[in-house]
């Protein structure tokens, strides 16, 4: 699937927005071509429908104030809105996560400065803001992030490591699972043969008491 | 994978496009370059 990036700069403030959604950066383009041009531009073959947009956005400020109630504090200098005039944030989706070198060198506490806003919400990030330590911790992070933060509900080992190996530098092998399964922070299910895996109320309880930073 | 970017510049604003979907790239391209170019006319 392809993924779509676009980067607004203008004196000190910065915002990027990436996507895997070619509609929703048409529409913003649209919008700052009008700006260049100083005229209404009609609608592109890639221009997104209104309701598509907006069921995006929606999506995304789900996925960010579940975010930032985790992060109890701040992320947005004014709320968001349906249709706001520009997104001051990097814009993911379940499966999309794009993880940039510059946010992996951030924590996300400190991603917020002056008048750039950028917010990075990868699991290198996710991990540092929470109380990881172990491979174990690490794995149940990783798990809420997955659900409650990429907002999916499964996940097999693949994808978990193919987040989880560049974030850490480990890989969750079974036997990690099969603790958490163990003392019920895992659920399982098999689809099409394949292992599928879920983070528990209990496993979420466990992030939320014990791993939230 | 390749990647293309299209980036342009007006006054402090500076706006990045990039993307590996060629297509994409190509018609957002050619709607800027058609329109700057109304612009200029």
């Amino acid at each position: 699937m392809s993924t779509y990036r676009l980067k607004i700069k203008c004196n000190n403030a910065q915002m990027e927005v990436v996507a895997k959604n070619g509609a929703l950066l048409a529409y913003e383009m649209d919008r700052y071509l009008e700006n260049f041009v100083n005229r209404k531009i009609e609608s592109a073959p890639y221009a997104a429908p209104k309701k598509a947009y907006t069921q995006e956005m929606a999506q995304l400020q789900t996925i960010l104030q579940g975010f930032d109630q985790e992060q109890q504090t701040p992320r947005f200098s004014q709320p968001m809105q349906s249709e706001p005039a520009a997104v001051q944030i990097e814009y993911t989706q379940p499966n999309f996560v794009q993880e940039t070198p510059v946010a992996q060198e951030q924590p996300v506490n400190k991603q917020v400065q002056n008048s750039q806003q950028e917010i990075y919400i990868n699991l290198g990030d996710f991990l540092a803001a929470n109380k990881s330590g172990n491979i174990f911790s690490d794995f149940i992070i990783s798990a809420y992030y997955i659900k409650r933060v990429l907002n999916i509900n499964f996940f097999t080992i693949k994808m978990l490591n193919s987040k989880f190996y560049p974030a850490t530098g480990s890989l969750v092998v079974l036997s990690i699972i099969d603790e958490a399964r163990t003392r019920g922070f895992i659920e399982t299910k098999e689809e099409d043969g394949t292992h599928k895996y879920t983070l528990s109320a209990a496993g979420e309880s466990y992030f939320i008491n014990q791993l939230r930073g | 994978m390749a990647e293309y970017v299209f980036k342009m510049k007006k006054g402090e604003i500076e706006i990045e496009l990039s993307s590996d979907d060629a297509e994409f790239v190509e018609q957002q391209l050619a709607k800027w370059r058609e329109e700057i170019l109304k612009k200029q006319g």
